[in-house]
């Protein structure tokens, strides 16, 4: 399913079209959903969808059991973004990405993927995002190589246009020497680049991570930063989640601060961090105590 | 090539002297006990050719299945001669092979097997009164003997090849447990479950009719041929067997350049094509036949779908063992049993999106499709019953003569897995059982419970499926005139074919709605 719809002709005002890093030559540049008069300048939170929301999410809710994982969650992200969900763990980031991308029913709300609703019309929508999950449960026991090839065919993507991107990706990605190791045989690292390779293969426009960085070695961490510049430098949307402030605030220019299920505080990185640092903020936001004067007064001082 | 072979081989043999005394006494040993194999062999061999000719006929055929299985579960051949050694050496592998099977009869297991035959050999001369007939029966011998080594080697490189890459050694155990079932299974369909040892009157007609058709046993039929003066069948066994030593080499051959070419640091060019092995390279490339061969894959390389899978399959095991003792094996019906192998197989999709476990979001985040995704899935069920169930129809109408049987159980079965499969698809929407990582606790693998429940369930729907089939059996088994019975198959298919279809239609549109909670339900870790 790599056609699309036909829709209305582009603005000039809006970004070039997405690409991700392998070329995609079977589909035409990508317009938006709706023409657009709104200044380029993006909304915070709250607001009705727009055209230059890639994504929007209004009072999402999760409860698992007695816990509220995800309350009533409000989420704009600006098509072209490189989108920050900043939280500390348990603060529903995971449960949030795997509603929108409709992999978790939501108990109430609704989500709009430019413009579509993720939960009315789930095929149209699948076929424009990628997802990166927080655990990587593969299929590992498909070879690196195999595991694309398969992602591609599920994806109806004509087979030797699958073989052409996922040399490239593989490339890319510095898993040719071991494509043909099986995935469970991967390091963490590997695994985590075989499958944002699987993300990227039918070259999505909206791109979701669940903690990319979480346990990568420099190196590999490297490539991946670099693909997913590549990839909104190219007008795709990514919006991966973390809760290491110092990425955060080197790669997105974006950011949500997340906390108990509920959107804290969102919009541009330097209007969010307002003059100061996004970790004083984020701690300040998300309300941790300050440790007092005399607590653990003994850590430290019985060495005899 | 081949005279430089054998010159190396016995060089390497004499050398055995001069490498102390372990090594000599070793061999001494060796060819001691080759001797007096090979003496028992030719006395036995020349005495049962004009005697109990059953004995010649399983006498050779054992000898080929031992000089295949020998090397092949103790993994020696001839250690004097790798074949890996010559890897370096800018030779052909047809030249090769030839010799190397030239150096294998020159061995202690390679000429202790052409004495032993030889026996059969004088005594078929010795029966036929002519010394022509003798002379025949010779080269007979001699091409078993040739075809035994050769048989051996290609089957061990082959065997080499295969086992040196971790898929292999996966297949390999996976086979071992089918070996050691069938071995199991042998006796009890040959002698029909009959008590089979009975003192002296032990009746080895049936196995022997059957160990004819083995190369060893074309070795066997070419003697007696002989003893009888019939040379012209003699000769045309003799023909035969050296039909089979070729195949034994070009399979050698293909085997050694596999060999040759996987040993050199594991080079990693591939075909583009992956994913789809060589043998299924034919089928179109979609989503649904990609869910095959990934499901067919995780079959041989994930030991928790295999275990499951064949955990099913072993439904097998009880109908055997019940079917056996009854003599079912032995009326005109036997073909239909082949059917019931249709049930097992049709069960292996009935948990098909648990077996996938958590990794089953790839699918759902791709826009489901569950239409492919389960037609995906039957096809790999179907690609593996059929040859299966063809050759078990086969062999059940060879074994009771019961061949009029034979479209009737083949369309039955046919119909058996379409309704299993549609009942199985719908089973594993709507009841799916969590299979965990390492789960050998089947009631134990989900933590609400609802995996219990959904096993006690699935009991139910195993007899309702049960249910649904007997309108197909009945007729087939009863219809009076035999003729009307192949009718009735295809009416009972027709009827299969509409009640499978209708059951996969209804799983596909309960699996539009459910993705996300199915996704849900077979994730063992959330519960
Ligand atoms: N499947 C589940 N069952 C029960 N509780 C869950 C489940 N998934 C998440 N939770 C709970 O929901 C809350 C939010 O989890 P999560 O979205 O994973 O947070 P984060 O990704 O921000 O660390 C946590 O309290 C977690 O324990
Ligand atoms: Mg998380």
């Amino acid at each position: 399913m790599s056609a699309e719809p036909p829709q209305p002709p582009q603005p000039p005002a809006e970004p070039p079209p997405p690409n991700a890093p392998p070329q995609r030559p079977d589909v035409p540049p990508q317009p938006p959903g709706a023409p657009l008069d709104a200044p380029p300048e993006p909304p915070r939170a709250a607001g009705p969808a727009r055209a230059d929301v890639a994504v929007s999410a209004r009072s999402l809710t999760k409860r698992f059991g007695a816990t509220v994982a995800v309350d009533g969650l409000h989420l704009d992200v600006p098509r072209g973004a490189f989108f920050g969900l900043l939280g500390p763990n348990g603060a529903g980031k995971t449960t949030t990405l795997r509603m929108v991308t409709g992999l978790l029913r939501p108990d109430a709300g609704q989500v709009l993927l430019e413009g579509v609703d993720v939960w009315e019309d789930p095929p149209r929508v699948k076929d424009r995002i990628g997802v990166l999950p927080e655990d990587l449960q593969l299929f590992d026991r498909l070879r690196g190589r195999e595991l694309l090839t398969y992602t591609g065919l599920l994806r109806g993507l004509d087979a030797e246009v699958v073989e052409d991107r996922a040399g490239q990706l593989l490339d890319v990605f510095d898993l040719t020497s071991s494509q043909d190791e099986m995935v469970v045989d991967y390091s963490h690292g590997m695994r985590k680049k075989v499958a944002l390779a699987a993300a990227l293969l039918h070259s999505p426009r909206v791109l979701f991570l669940d903690e990319p960085f979480e346990a990568i070695d420099p190196v590999s961490g490297r490539t991946i930063r670099t693909v997913l510049q590549r990839f909104t430098a190219d007008g795709g949307t990514v919006v991966l989640s973390s809760h290491v402030m110092a990425l955060v605030e080197q790669l997105c220019d974006h950011v949500a601060i997340v906390a108990h299920g509920q959107v804290v505080d969102a919009g541009p990185l330097a209007e969010v961090a307002g003059g100061g640092s996004l970790e004083d903020r984020f701690v300040h936001l998300v309300g941790a105590r300050e440790v007092g004067e005399g607590a653990l007064a003994w850590l430290g001082s019985s060495s005899d | 090539m081949a005279r430089l072979l054998v010159r190396l081989k016995l060089r390497l043999l004499g050398n055995r002297f001069h490498q102390g005394v372990q090594p000599a006494l070793g061999f001494t040993m060796a060819v001691i006990g080759g001797f007096l194999a090979a003496a028992f062999g030719f006395s036995a061999f020349n005495a049962t050719v004009d005697g109990d000719r059953d004995v010649v006929v399983l006498g050779m055929a054992l000898l080929w299945l031992g000089w295949i299985l020998v090397p092949a579960l103790t993994f020696t051949a001839d250690e004097t001669l790798d074949p890996r050694r010559f890897q370096l050496l800018p030779l052909r592998n047809r030249q090769l092979v030839v010799g190397l099977l030239a150096a294998g009869v020159v061995g202690v297991g390679g000429i202790a097997t052409l004495i032993a035959v030889s026996g059969a050999a004088v005594g078929a001369g010795r029966a036929a009164g002519q010394g022509i007939a003798g002379l025949v029966a010779l080269v007979v011998v001699v091409l078993l003997a040739v075809t035994c080594i050769a048989w051996s080697r290609a089957v061990l490189t082959l065997l080499a090849d295969v086992l040196a890459t971790r898929r292999g050694r996966e297949i390999g155990a996976a086979l071992g447990v089918l070996l050691l079932i069938a071995l199991w299974l042998t006796p009890q369909l040959l002698f029909g479950g009959s008590p089979m040892v009975d003192g002296a009157n032990l009746d080895l007609s049936a196995p022997a009719e059957l160990a004819r058709w083995s190369p060893g046993g074309l070795g066997a039929v070419g003697v007696l041929a002989a003893a009888d003066g019939r040379l012209v069948l003699a000769l045309a066994a003799a023909g035969g067997l050296l039909v089979l030593t070729v195949l034994a080499l070009l399979l050698w051959a293909f085997a050694l350049g596999r060999l040759a070419r996987r040993s050199p640091a594991r080079s990693t060019s591939r075909r583009s094509s992956a994913l789809y092995p060589a043998w299924l390279a034919w089928l179109p490339r979609s989503r649904a036949t990609a869910v095959a061969v990934r499901f067919l894959r995780s079959l041989v390389r994930d030991p928790r779908v295999r275990s499951q899978a064949l955990g099913q399959l072993f439904l097998v095991v009880p109908m055997v063992a019940v079917g056996a003792p009854a003599g079912v094996f032995s009326s005109d019906y036997a073909p239909l049993l082949a059917a019931g192998l249709a049930f097992p197989f049709g069960l292996m999709a009935s948990n098909q999106f648990a077996l996938d476990g958590p990794a089953l979001w790839v699918h759902e985040v791709t826009g489901a499709d569950g239409h492919a995704d389960m037609r995906g899935r039957d096809l790999a069920v179907v690609l593996l019953a059929t040859p299966v169930i063809v050759v078990a129809a086969v062999a059940l109408a060879a074994v009771s003569g019961g061949w009029s049987m034979l479209p009737a159980a083949l369309l039955l079965a046919a119909g058996v897995l379409v309704l299993v499969l549609g009942a199985s698809n719908l089973s594993s929407v709507l009841l799916p059982v969590p299979v965990p990582e390492r789960g050998d606790n089947l009631f134990g693998t989900s933590a609400s419970g609802q995996g219990c429940i959904n096993t006690a369930l699935l009991l139910v729907v195993y007899a309702v499926v049960a249910a649904l089939i007997t309108p197909m059996i009945l007729p087939v088994v009863l219809v009076e005139p035999v003729g009307w019975r192949t009718f009735a198959a295809v009416l009972g298919l027709g009827y299969a074919i509409l009640g499978g279809w209708l059951l996969t239609r209804a799983a596909a549109a309960s699996l539009r709605t459910r993705g996300p909670d199915l996704l849900q339900a077979v994730d063992w870790r959330r519960g």
